[in-house]
């Protein structure tokens, strides 16, 4: 924990001494906090989850920028002590205007890393029955295992210079490594295609994005080594002149599997191993114009446990507050 | 036989000069021209061999910039100002020209910064200070738009695209009765004008 506190306490001073930079008026900070409350419903291990994140972005003009942050997790657990993981984020991006296009190009690089990342190992074994002709008995086993986690998550985005048309195409690859030999290390690919575009005179926001997600083996996931889903989004801005307003609303439904996802607009890491069925979610935002926002969301997330086949569900009520400066 | 030499050479001369002389105005009159047609790609092209020629010419640069502006290639435009700035540092009119084709690829912040360096050469230049008002109120700075406005309608007191600028930045900043008297302002330089008429009626 001191560890990543220590490297994250680095990335802050080192984002938020570019604004003491001979040319300070170029760049452009805001730093956020953010808070995820989850509660279980019918889940046979899973209780209460806790994540806090906390982050600093540093823009130069429209040209760069770099971010850095710290995700906090707390899952409890049922049948032994709660899961705890610190995750480190940084990432970088770079906007190009290419002649040849009537927009932006953005190129970006988020990692994640967490070196010393707990998760939950599940084994499925099978005993004769009792007689010569009694059905076997399966046992399904937990226990708490450390691993590793490292994801890079690069995508190239374009949104066109009047801000109607978007599209971008992520890639990430997440790799969990394990000491247990039972398990062995996990490679995710994930490809995420999205489009996004205004209308109702830019007052409404629809976006689209697929996930098609690949897994190097199924020992965490029984079967999967492959899941898609597809997101929708729509944002609708309200009509308000005032500075400080109820800014806008949004609806989030993700339908299909997805398993291991790394949702790069939410800089959310789902490193449970179970199977996210769908998503509904509602939200919106308060904004001071220029200075600060506060965000409210939530939802009900549904699951698979991928070794019992049960299914789950999952309240969440995700908040933040994030400042300009 | 040499004093023929030096007469043919300096006639031959002359016509070079006098054909290359002929051949730039040309440049210059067919840009101008087609800029005037609205063709303003071809108008760029039709001086980009002169420039090839003498790629240092500050004002071909500045007039490339200029109609890729128009033309709306953007980027290349920018290109062609940064090479304007490299050639006079001093440039107001590449200051203030770059920050056209930033503000057309909604790179505020940058234009912003464009306008800012004019006015620390030029401290109460109209066109950089409007153009940075352009940009505070797509920056959604209300606060900084409300003082920068006031302050410039010190200084052009009759001019009401400061005071629509104003009213805008005291709407934002729920200082609806300063708006009003602003608006009421702006209808007496402006009679008719749309966005004060409308802002009044409500």
């Amino acid at each position: 924990m001191k560890y990543f506190i220590k490297r994250f306490l680095f990335c802050l001073i080192f984002i938020s001494r570019l604004s003491y930079a001979e040319d300070a008026s170029d760049w452009y900070m805001s730093a956020s906090a953010n808070v995820n409350f989850s509660a279980y419903s019918k889940a046979q291990n899973l209780d209460a989850q806790t994540e806090l994140g906390f982050f600093i972005d540093a823009d130069h003009l429209e040209n760069y920028g770099l971010s850095g942050g710290l995700i906090y997790q707390n899952q409890g657990q049922k049948s032994f002590e709660d899961i705890t993981n610190n995750i480190l984020f940084l990432a970088a991006r770079y906007h190009i205007y290419p002649e040849s296009l009537p927009g932006k190009l953005s190129l970006s690089l988020d990692a994640y890393r967490e070196s010393e990342n707990s998760s939950v190992k599940t084994t499925r074994t099978q005993t004769p029955g009792p007689g010569s002709s009694g059905r076997p008995i399966e046992t399904i086993t937990t226990e708490l295992i450390n691993d590793s986690m490292d994801i890079l998550n690069p995508t190239i985005s374009f949104l066109n210079y009047t801000k109607t048309i978007y599209a971008d195409l992520g890639y990430s690859q997440s790799e969990y490594g394990s000491t247990d030999p039972e398990i062995g290390e996990l490679k995710v690919k994930q490809w995420t295609p999205t489009i996004g575009f205004s209308f109702n005179d830019q007052y409404n926001w629809l976006q689209f994005r697929h996930y098609n997600i690949e897994l190097s083996n199924d020992a965490r996931s029984p079967g999967v080594t492959k899941t898609s889903a597809s997101e929708i989004k729509l944002t609708h801005w309200l009509k308000n002149n005032e500075s400080s307003s109820f800014n806008n609303i949004q609806f989030i439904m993700l339908i299909g599997e997805r398993l291991f996802a790394v949702d790069a607009d939410a800089r959310k890491v789902y490193n449970l191993a179970d199977m996210q069925t769908s998503t509904y979610s509602i939200g919106g935002n308060w904004k001071r114009a220029n200075k600060s926002e506060f965000y409210l969301y939530a939802g009900l997330e549904n699951y698979e446990d991928t070794f019992s086949n049960e299914s789950y569900s999952n309240i969440f009520l995700y908040s933040g507050y994030k400042i300009y400066w | 036989m040499k004093k023929i030499l030096i007469k043919i050479t300096s006639v031959l001369m002359f016509v070079f000069v006098s054909f290359s002389a002929l051949s730039a105005d040309d440049a210059w009159m067919r840009s101008y021209t087609l800029e005037a047609a609205g063709q303003y790609a071809s108008a760029a092209q039709s001086i980009e061999h002169y420039l090839k020629e003498i790629p240092n010419n500050e004002f071909a640069v500045l007039r490339s910039a200029w109609l890729y502006y128009l033309a709306e290639n953007y980027s290349r435009s920018i290109k062609y100002y940064q090479t304007a700035l490299e050639l006079n540092k001093k440039s107001i009119d590449a200051m203030l020209g770059m920050s056209l084709p930033l503000m057309a690829q909604a790179r505020w912040r940058e234009a912003a910064s464009m306008t800012q360096e004019v006015i620390k050469i030029s401290k109460w230049n109209y066109l950089a200070h409007t153009r940075l008002m352009t940009c505070e109120e797509n920056l959604q700075q209300w606060e900084t738009l409300k003082k920068h406005a006031e302050t410039l309608s010190v200084y052009y007191p009759s001019d009401a695209t400061i005071l629509v600028y104003l009213a805008r930045a005291y709407s934002h900043t729920n200082n609806n009765t300063e708006a009003k008297e602003v608006y009421q302002q702006v209808l007496q330089r402006y009679p008719g004008h749309l966005e004060a008429s409308k802002f009044l009626s409500k």
